[in-house]
């Protein structure tokens, strides 16, 4: 159940990164031009300060329990039933995620990239990789970032540098055209997606200093932030926010106007295998905090035994969830914001209050 | 500087590979004397003090070998002697030269002194013998063991001890230029097949007496020797007790070449990746040895081991360290995409031209169609046939002999292609890709990796053919997973580039100046970082360049 | 050892199988592909529309492996127009997949062209072209007056296909290009009309001299154009007007000097030449003209509210260069660069307000993209607007000011001829006529 190794700080940032990061940037920018228009990245700067909140929680959570996982200290704050009961709804939260990810992945290569190739197909390669990245542990996985963060950032950079002449910066004015309504609409959306930085609080507990997670939290927002304002952004400047809210995949879309140079004319075929390199690490992720919490809750000593069947049930419940991608982004749109900020800003501030309360910590290890 | 992370990783790792430390101490306190029994055990033969006894014993031993010599004579015409050595390993002149004549032009006093039974084996080592390395046996096996090593065995009537005279000297090649690792600039010197000889090579390059060399016995039958060498003060304690376990728990019957102790070493056995260095140069074994890795030399083969092994050391040359820095750094970042193109070409080739035409400049694109009209494969079984071939061409080429080699590759290069392309069976972009995927398997410096590279290249060009670049990038991050999960002796494999070191990277993608790698790689010689002094970069002298401020030089 | 291999190898067999079972999907050899180029998109009788396409002929264009040492000869056609009819554009595709052994790859398509009577019909038949995944968001659209298939099957001229002579006309930067992209976002915003560039045929060089004479009256040169056609085949494509588009239905044609005029107020303008007329000054004994090259114009736009009025306050400047001086001209003399600056702005402004007069008073549509401007730095009053938009656009006043600088001469600085008295009196050799 508990790791063996333990992750740099920087590590548990750029884990941040990919745990938001990869889904965000390609469904965000569209929807968030769809709910505030120009102002869309306002909104992604709104959702960072809610998310804020919750890394503060995280921190304060990880200050009270260092090397415990979130799993850990719900039965050490509510008591053994309750805390079961939180730490269950944690898992199970985590796990939709992870289907609804997978779903969103393989949605997404169907659509764009391979029509004729069924989406089930796509679930179950990269879930069969991810699986097999999971049962080797976080650390292995921490270090697989090092090579997919250079290639994502430096692919990101290159196709928003070589966009530069199809961008026409006035689309942004003019800003807060009709009041903060809008942005608010956004900065719901885009919460359900930064909020996810709340998974910190599992896999945190194998940062070596403690004391460093709010380094970590900090710079791995800031990360999120910065990109995906600077994609928003993109393709507003290149698209108007109409047009932007039309494509579905908005960056995507970006990466296919882009030509470099003369010889490669389009460079979406590399995106994507860029993008799936993030997308697997944040699988990955996700299916390595449900598989460590489910040990947790069921008291096994490891999690490595769970991982497949976790990864094999996540497959078919990512096909069981939607019907097809509109009812992704209608999912996206209406229900993530309120049930993400059930159990990625509220549970976590139950916990906290009632630690403080009951004036639980566990400082000694 | 160790990380902050990095020590319970370790320490973390090796108690999971121990489930015993009881046997590990035990191999410790035997150290470097931890000799292997002799096989079959010889246990029913006594060395007796009588010579006539002894010398049946080991004619019975030594039955049917038509290479052991047998002499008995007279030390000073009194004290009857026997010697035995095999020849060919012995060096027989010096046998008959100095050790019979000096032996036989004894005074007969000191030999009827000697022949006094009160007197030890080591007086006669002190008083008459020629010779220094002397080692006194005094029990049949090892006895048996010292002739198969070459030694000459002098028996003494009278006594139940014998003398074992290191008269080692084979025919062995002379010391020549490494084949596979050849340079424009650097030494010359190849290891050889015969142990002495290399470890000379080692120690005439580092004469310091922390340069340590510990002897281990390995295989039943073929009782190799094989050398742990290190420099005390460098070397990661972890890392060598870790080899001396490995290598102590080897139960084999032969070790003919490294790669038999390589694959028994190794940390991930079913991993297609290389784990092990290996090398034929001193000057390689000696580098690695500053750093702080812990070189296995062999008895029989001139390629040493190098433990432990970082992915990057594969693409490391030494030849990087003796040109300038720029071409060494251009060439480095040359390697890198030889290793990709290796690796990747024909497989991206397969998924641009099958998955992903939009990718192509129309002009490109038509060429290429107009190129593959009428070829009857797919584009992938194509690449796949090609690729066939041409290793079928080059292990043909490989195993003749020169002359013949070249005529294969002539025939295999001019015939087959040139045919195949005209006769549009094969398109002649087919032909260029894997033209320049296999001269960039060529340009990576060591063999191993690029064997794996082929291997890997036929899987990821399937995952291509069927997935287009989604395949590939499935592909690839196996591969990466993979990566990251490999060890070597509890270092992790992709060391300096993850776990992250930026002071490492001075020798990664670019290979700086010699004064500014001041400190050794982090992850193996953390005990001793610094390298050099600081501040060694050299500056015109102080009075063609004065400065006001400087007062000193 | 044994056992581990036991436990692989189904997994490897699974894996194995379940690859060459995708194998079938989404795999097409290059070969098997009918390589699009160009699509002229046009209306057919009865609700339906056409669907044309060149596709290209690798082995026409490469000459395959078997045709190599094939010498010259004259050009083949490089490719093949296949044109289909459907209700809408995915009909149409499936009945040309009827039709070509091949599998059409769109992806390299490298033109779109509206026949007239479709964009008369609207714009939301281009939808199949942003809804597929492999078309090109990038790919220009062009407009031409009466079929769009016509264009398609001139015969090749200095390239292989229509496409990439179209393109590369484009890339001349003659006049304005709009990306598909480009289409949709001034479709889209509400304050902003799309004008699509006009692909005309040309006849041969020699009837051409006669179509420039009739240029400005529009019914004119399509008169000529269908005489043309009758007598002698077009041979040659041009890329010169625009058509510009009242919401998503074509409104009207824009003729050169408009279009000019529309993408200086743009503020597309990237590079050009304008020719200008001098008047007959002292020294000289007719008329000079001169011609000047820019590179890089600024168009800045301010609307202002007066009272009830709308007022947008349009000012280019830039800098240009004298490229062709068929006069006297001395550059000691400042008034002489004066005069051709002075002639320089006139010309331009005259083209703008052309080109406004047209869109107020005949298209009553906001080809301008004024509509936006005002979005942007008047938010307020623009949603009172906003719905009747290209009505109150028709009222509004445009005010133009042109400050084009003429900084640099070219190479030489004086006209050649035999060189005149610094008093001006010299022989008149200036024009070379």
């Amino acid at each position: 159940m508990r790791e063996e190794g333990y992750i740099s700080p920087r590590q548990a940032a750029v884990l941040l990164w990919f745990a938001v990061l990869p889904t965000a940037i390609l469904f965000l920018p569209s929807l968030l031009a769809l709910r505030a228009h120009n102002d869309a990245w306002l909104a992604v700067i709104g959702a960072t300060l809610a998310a804020g909140v919750v890394a503060l929680i995280v921190y304060l959570l990880a200050m009270r329990f260092p090397h415990y996982t979130l799993f850990q200290y719900c039965e050490l704050i509510l008591g053994p039933v309750a805390g079961k009961m939180a730490a269950m709804v944690f898992v199970l939260a985590f796990f939709l995620l992870d289907a609804v990810v997978i779903r969103e992945f393989s949605e997404f290569m169907v659509t764009a990239v391979m029509p004729e190739t069924p989406g089930l197909f796509f679930s179950i390669t990269i879930v069969a990789v991810a699986v097999y990245a999971a049962r080797n542990g976080l650390e292995v996985l921490a270090r697989c970032t090092d090579f997919i963060l250079p290639l994502m950032v430096i692919f990101i950079a290159i196709v928003l540098l070589f966009a530069t002449p199809e961008m026409s910066p006035r689309n942004l004015l003019p800003i807060l055209e009709n009041g903060f309504r809008p942005v608010l609409g956004g900065t719901l959306v885009a919460w359900s997606f930064l909020g996810q930085v709340v998974i910190l609080a599992t896999y945190g507990a194998f940062v070596n200093p403690p004391r460093a997670l709010k380094a970590s939290l900090t710079s791995g927002l800031l990360g999120i932030a910065f990109f995906l304002t600077l994609v928003t952004m993109g393709t507003i400047f290149v698209f108007g926010c109409c047009e932007s809210a039309r494509q579905t995949f908005a960056a995507y879309a970006l990466a296919r106007v882009v030509s470099l140079g003369q010889f490669f004319e389009r460079i979406e075929a590399l995106f994507l295998a860029i993008w799936v390199g993030g997308v697997f690490i944040k699988i990955t992720l996700y299916l390595y905090v449900v598989a460590l919490g489910l040990a947790t809750v069921t008291g096994l000593k490891e999690y490595r035994a769970l991982v497949t069947s976790l990864g094999a049930l996540s497959v078919a419940v990512s096909h069981l969830l939607y019907q097809n991608v509109a009812e992704i982004r209608h999912d996206l749109l209406m229900v993530e914001p309120g049930w993400t900020l059930v159990w990625q800003l509220l549970l976590p501030l139950l916990l906290l209050i009632v630690a403080w309360l009951r004036g639980k910590r566990r400082t000694g290890i | 500087m160790p990380g902050p992370y990095r020590k319970p990783l370790r320490a973390a790792f090796f108690r999971r590979q121990q489930p015993s430390g009881q046997q590990d101490r035990k191999g410790r306190s035997g150290g470097g004397k931890a000799q292997k029994m002799l096989y079959p055990t010889l246990e029913e033969y006594r060395l007796t003090a009588e010579l006539k006894l002894n010398l049946e014993q080991l004619h019975v031993i030594f039955a049917k070998c038509c290479d052991v010599v047998h002499r008995d004579f007279y030390l000073g015409q009194v004290l009857k002697v026997g010697i035995i050595y095999i020849d060919g390993l012995a060096d027989k002149k010096l046998v008959e030269d100095t050790l019979v004549r000096t032996l036989q032009q004894g005074s007969p006093q000191l030999a009827r002194e000697l022949a006094d039974r009160s007197r030890d084996v080591t007086t006669v080592m002190e008083k008459i013998m020629p010779m220094t390395d002397v080692a006194v046996v005094d029990n049949m096996a090892s006895l048996v063991k010292h002739l198969l090593e070459g030694d000459t065995v002098l028996l003494l009537e009278g006594y139940n001890k014998a003398l074992a005279l290191s008269t080692r000297s084979w025919e062995h090649r002379a010391i020549e230029e490494p084949v596979a690792e050849s340079v424009v600039r650097g030494p010359r010197e190849s290891f050889i097949e015969s142990l002495r000889a290399n470890t000379a090579l080692i120690r005439r390059r580092l004469k310091t007496p922390s340069l340590k060399m510990e002897t281990i016995c390995l295989g039943r039958y073929t009782m190799t020797n094989v050398v742990i060498t290190y420099l005390e003060d460098l070397v990661d304690p972890m890392v060598l007790r870790e080899v001396r376990r490995r290598l102590e728990r080897i139960q084999i019957d032969g070790i003919l070449e490294s790669a038999y102790i390589e694959e028994l070493i190794e940390d991930n056995p079913s991993s297609p990746f290389p784990q092990i260095d290996h090398t034929e140069r001193p000057d390689k074994v000696v580098a690695a040895l500053l750093e702080g890795r812990v070189g296995i030399l062999v008895d029989n083969t001139p390629f040493a081991l190098i433990v432990p092994t970082l992915f990057i050391q594969f693409i490391q040359s030494c030849e990087d360290y003796y040109e300038r820095y720029y071409l060494s750094s251009f060439l480095r970042l040359a390697r890198f995409a030889a290793l990709n193109i290796a690796l990747l070409l024909p497989a991206a080739y397969v998924a641009v031209s099958t998955f992903h035409q939009e990718m192509l400049p129309t002009n490109l694109l038509i060429r290429l169609a107009s190129q593959r009209e009428g070829i009857p494969f797919p584009a992938v079984i194509e690449a796949l046939i090609m690729e066939l071939s041409f290793e079928l061409l080059r292990e043909a080429g490989v195993r003749l002999p020169r002359q013949v080699g070249q005529a294969v590759s002539i025939v295999g290069a001019l015939v087959i292609g040139e045919a195949a392309v005209s006769a549009g069976l094969v398109s002649p972009a087919m032909v260029i890709v894997v033209a320049l995927t296999g001269i960039s398997s060529f340009a990576l410096p060591s063999f191993a990796m690029a064997i794996t590279l082929r291997l890997l290249r036929f899987i990821i060009l399937i995952l291509a053919g069927t997935l287009g670049f989604y395949g590939i990038m499935l592909g690839l991050l196996v591969i990466l997973v993979h990566l990251n999960t490999l060890r070597s002796f509890g270092v992790p494999y992709l060391a300096p580039v993850t776990p992250w070191n930026f002071s490492d990277f001075k020798d990664v993608l670019v290979r700086t100046p010699r004064w500014a790698m001041n400190s050794r790689p982090s992850q193996i010689g953390y005990r001793d970082p610094v390298r050099q002094g600081a501040g060694l970069k050299p500056t015109p002298p102080a009075s063609s360049n004065p400065r006001p401020g400087e007062g000193k030089s | 050892m044994i056992s581990w291999f036991r436990r692989a190898l189904p997994f490897f067999f699974l894996f194995l199988g379940t690859f060459f079972l995708a194998g079938c999907w989404s795999r097409h050899e290059i070969e098997d592909l009918a390589i699009i180029s160009a699509v002229a998109l046009d209306a057919a009788p009865g609700d339906r529309v056409r669907l044309s396409v060149y596709v290209i002929i690798p082995r026409a264009v490469a000459g395959g492996p078997s045709m190599g040492g094939g010498g010259g000869g004259e050009p083949a056609r490089a490719g093949e127009v296949i044109s289909t009819t459907g209700s809408d554009f995915i009909q149409a595709a499936r009945r040309l997949e009827e039709m070509v052994p091949r599998r059409l790859l769109w992806s390299q398509n490298r033109v779109l062209i509206l026949g007239e009577e479709l964009a008369g019909r609207g714009l939301s038949y281009l939808d199949f072209f942003t809804r597929g995944r492999q078309m090109r968001l990038t790919t220009p659209v062009l407009i031409t007056r009466g079929e769009g298939r016509k264009v398609l099957e001139l015969p090749p001229g200095v390239e292989l296909t229509t496409g990439t002579i179209l393109t590369g006309i484009l890339r001349n930067r003659t006049t304005f290009k709009i990306e598909l992209k480009d289409l949709l976002v001034m479709w889209e915003a509400p304050g902003d009309n799309p004008v699509l560039p006009q692909v005309v045929m040309t006849p041969t060089p020699e009837l051409e001299s006669k179509e420039v004479k009739s240029g400005g009256d529009t019914g004119g040169q399509e008169g000529s154009q269908k005489g043309g056609e009758e007598k002698k085949p077009p041979e040659a494509v041009a890329i010169r007007g625009a058509g510009a588009f009242r919401d998503d239905r074509l409104a009207g044609w824009l003729d050169e000097e408009e279009a000019k005029g529309l993408i200086w107020l743009r503020g597309e303008v990237e590079e050009g030449v304008i020719t200008v007329e001098l008047p007959a000054r002292g020294g000289d004994k007719d008329d000079g003209q001169a011609s000047v090259i820019f590179h890089r114009a600024g168009t800045q736009v301010k609307p202002m509210i007066e009272g009830n009025r709308l007022i947008f306050n349009v000012e280019i400047g830039g800098k240009c260069e004298l490229a062709e001086a068929l006069m006297n001209l001395d550059p000691d003399r400042p008034e002489d660069l004066l005069a051709i600056q002075e002639a320089v702005n006139r010309a331009v402004e005259e083209r703008v307000l052309a080109a406004v007069r047209k869109a107020q008073q005949e298209l009553q549509a906001d080809i301008f993209g004024l509509g936006e401007v005002l979005h942007r730095s008047k938010p307020r009053y623009w949603h009172q607007v906003q719905e009747h938009w290209n009505e109150e656009f028709s009222r509004a006043q445009i005010q133009v000011k042109i400050n084009l600088q003429l900084t640099r001469l070219g190479m030489t600085n004086r006209t050649s001829g035999k060189s005149r008295e610094a008093g001006g009196k010299g022989a008149s050799q200036g024009s070379t006529r």
